[in-house]
């Protein structure tokens, strides 16, 4: 399964890329909005993990380009968000992210796991 | 003609003449005692008026009651057909007329005329045309046919101003002497003075009041039970951005519409209660209202019986409360700040490490490549933190420059070359111009170092790729400085942040954008170069790029003595106090 991880953090995205790989996905990342964007739509991927903040656009607009995109609508995103719930994390689940993960609290094995289970769910809502 | 005959006609026409003599004289006494008696009369009269007219004033400045008295005691005087009063109040005239025997309208006009045409030529001022009249006494006849034969007028002025007429005229001839005239022009003169007198009085309270309210920090400004303004001070002005020397209540309240001022005023007086309004925002400043209502309660009667007397109006209170809400909000993003840069080391060191402690599956690289993560995220956290303490010295005047004779070229270039490869993977060009004859210098390398690897990594972070990044350095020997510079392509700064580069926190992000950097970078720059007695300044222009500019005096000027130190620190918006911890270096 392939997992796109769109984040600036390089420290972050390397430990995340690491753990993620050693659980059997194949992770390619993007350190802005438009890059992002771009490797959807290119690289097709099966999950993606979408920082809230980034340099170049808000998080949650690149959610929107997302899911406003025929081709990339379907595509399973979840936010990696600094603070938990909040206004920026409900307006994500609004526009169809499925979930929002502490990105400076998930333990690696947690968010390993919490992809595996957010990947299931997507696949049977998809398939029903 | 007999001998006795003689001696009793003489005694007869001697004692007759002596009768006569004598009853002339009785008379003569008669009269003067008459007269005195009338003088007398007259002085009593005009002393018991002189008191009256002082007792009216003592409650009241209203010309027009005192000049009631005067023309209401007349009578005592004088013997007239009628007495009239022209009174000039909020610029209209009142002209009253009290007859005691029947006029004709033609009588009253001729008066009226010619008590006009005195105050005309009284004052160089223009009368208003407003009059309103008012007769009383006998009837108006218009079938007697006579006319104001003898009369006079006597001006009342206040502070040197005319303010009333009174006449006195008679349908007869040649009825008011001299000596007359003198008993009305007296009271007149002491009503004069007296009013003067108290008007300058009140002046002076009137002034030491406004004086204080002047001096005031706050705002004030009240209204009457006509919502019209009376009085509001300088402060109360600025607050509400009123350049008009004499504002109207309009002025006020379209200041601040979206205080609903109006309502509340009406609210405070009719309900007799304090209305506060916490917040309300003002351009930019956040300003609380207090409005309360304001009575009379002067009253000797009033006061007495524990009544406020009548409501005469409200007064508003305009609280600035700008630095505090700067203040709070200051707090909170410096708390966002501190969360984000100090947490994302250690989140970064956390997730590493786990990693390396619960996955046994790690290759030797990816071993290595997290603990380089934890290792660079570590040193990442320390500088954040020397930044923060670094931040609090130039908050405290405490930031000493360790300055020893060294090449400032060397020091530029070391950075430039630190900056190289990040230069080179986002395509970015950096040209270099260093004047060859700086000379060496007495300066702290370690922290000009920290300069100038603020200014290129701000550069590169905003400059686009295929930009260029220039860095100059030139030796001023006139003025005895050497002046860097660290110009970039970049999308630059909008002019209404500019001023705000140098403080503390200061980012440009927008919402949702990522807050890199704790913002302490050039507020920690610009408090380096100004600890070794330079300048620094920013040229910048949005969507073009970005320039800074600083320069460092050669010689050895007054040392570590950071000038801000002594500086009186009046809390400023700009400011977070840092408490620096004592043992600290």
């Amino acid at each position: 399964m392939k997992i796109l991880l769109i984040d600036d953090d390089q420290a972050l995205t390397a430990i995340f890329q690491t753990a993620l790989q050693k659980a059997g996905f194949e992770v390619i990342t993007a350190n802005e909005g438009k890059k992002g964007i771009e490797e959807v739509q290119n690289q097709k991927p099966d999950f993606v993990l979408l920082d809230q903040v980034l340099p170049d656009m808000p998080g949650n607009d690149i959610l929107k380009a997302i899911k406003a995109d025929d081709a990339m609508k379907n595509t399973p995103v979840a936010m990696l968000s600094n603070f938990g719930q909040n206004e920026l994390v409900q307006d994500a689940i609004n526009h169809g992210a499925l979930d929002y993960i502490l990105k400076y609290q998930v333990e690696p094995q947690d968010l390993v796991n919490k992809v595996n289970e957010l990947a299931k769910q997507s696949q049977i809502s998809a398939a029903a | 003609m007999s001998g006795p005959f003689i001696i009793s006609l003489f005694t007869t026409l001697l004692f007759g003449g002596l009768a006569i003599y004598f009853s002339f004289l009785e008379e003569k006494l008669k009269r003067n005692l008459r007269k005195s008696k009338q003088i007398h009369n007259q002085e009593k009269y005009q002393a018991t008026v002189i008191q009256t007219i002082n007792d009216k004033i003592s409650y009241s400045l209203d010309i027009e009651k005192v000049v009631d008295v005067i023309t209401g005691s007349v009578k005592n005087f004088f013997s007239y057909s009628a007495v009239s009063s022209l009174v000039l109040k909020n610029n209209t005239l009142h002209f009253k007329m009290h007859c005691e025997e029947s006029v004709s309208q033609a009588f009253a006009e001729h008066i009226k005329i010619d008590m006009l045409s005195s105050l005309r030529a009284l004052t160089s001022e223009n009368v208003p045309s407003h009059m309103e009249e008012f007769l009383s006494g006998m009837l108006i006849d218009n079938t007697k046919q006579i006319t104001p034969a003898s009369f006079f007028h006597v001006p009342l002025t206040v502070d040197n101003k005319p303010a009333a007429i009174i006449t006195i005229a008679s349908s007869k001839t040649d009825m008011y002497s001299q000596q007359d005239t003198a008993v009305l022009y007296q009271i007149a003169h002491q009503a004069s003075q007296s009013l003067t007198r108290l008007h300058e009085i009140t002046r002076i309270e009137k002034r030491k009041l406004m004086s204080l309210i002047g001096s005031l920090v706050d705002g004030v400004f009240m209204v009457d039970v006509h919502s019209e303004l009376t009085v509001i001070n300088d402060a109360a002005k600025n607050l509400l951005n009123i350049q008009k020397e004499s504002p109207t209540i309009i002025d006020v309240l379209s200041s601040i519409p979206q205080a609903d001022m109006k309502a509340k005023i009406e609210k405070a007086i009719a309900q007799n209660t304090l209305i506060k309004e916490k917040e309300i925002q003002i351009g930019e400043k956040y300003v609380q209202i207090f409005i309360t209502p304001v009575f009379l309660g002067e009253t000797l009667q009033a006061s007495q019986n524990g009544n406020k007397g009548p409501v005469i109006g409200a007064s508003v209170l305009l609280h600035d409360i700008t630095l505090e809400k700067n203040l709070s909000q200051m707090k909170e993003d410096f708390t966002h700040m501190m969360v984000h840069e100090l947490r994302a080391p250690v989140a970064a060191m956390k997730g590493a490490s786990e990693l390396l402690l619960t996955n046994k599956n790690l290759s030797k690289d990816e071993q290595e490549q997290m603990l380089t993560i934890v290792h660079s995220q570590a040193i990442k956290l320390l500088e954040q933190v020397g930044f923060i303490l670094d931040a609090a010295k130039v908050e405290a005047g405490k930031f000493v420059m360790n300055k020893t004779s060294d090449d400032l070229k060397k020091v530029i270039a070391d950075q430039i070359q630190v900056f190289a490869s990040q230069a080179e993977t986002k395509h970015i060009n950096m040209v270099s111009d260093i004047d060859s004859t700086i000379p060496l210098m007495e300066f702290d390398n370690v922290r000009i170092g920290q300069v100038l690897n603020n200014l290129l990594s701000n550069s590169l972070k905003f400059t686009p790729e295929g930009g260029t990044v220039y860095v100059t350095a030139a030796y001023k020997p006139e003025q005895k400085i050497v002046q860097t510079r660290v110009s970039d392509t970049g999308i630059g700064i909008p002019s209404d942040k500019q001023d705000k580069l140098f403080s503390k926190f200061f980012q440009i992000h927008e919402n949702g954008e990522s807050k890199s950097g704790s913002g302490l970078g050039l507020y920690i720059t610009k408090g380096i170069i100004e600890a070794h007695g330079g300048a620094i300044q920013l040229e910048s222009e949005a969507g073009q790029g970005t320039t800074i500019t600083f320069s460092i005096p050669i010689g050895n000027p007054h040392a570590n003595q950071q000038e801000e130190a002594e500086q009186e620190h009046f809390f400023h918006k700009d400011d977070i106090r840092f408490e620096l911890p004592r043992q600290i270096n």
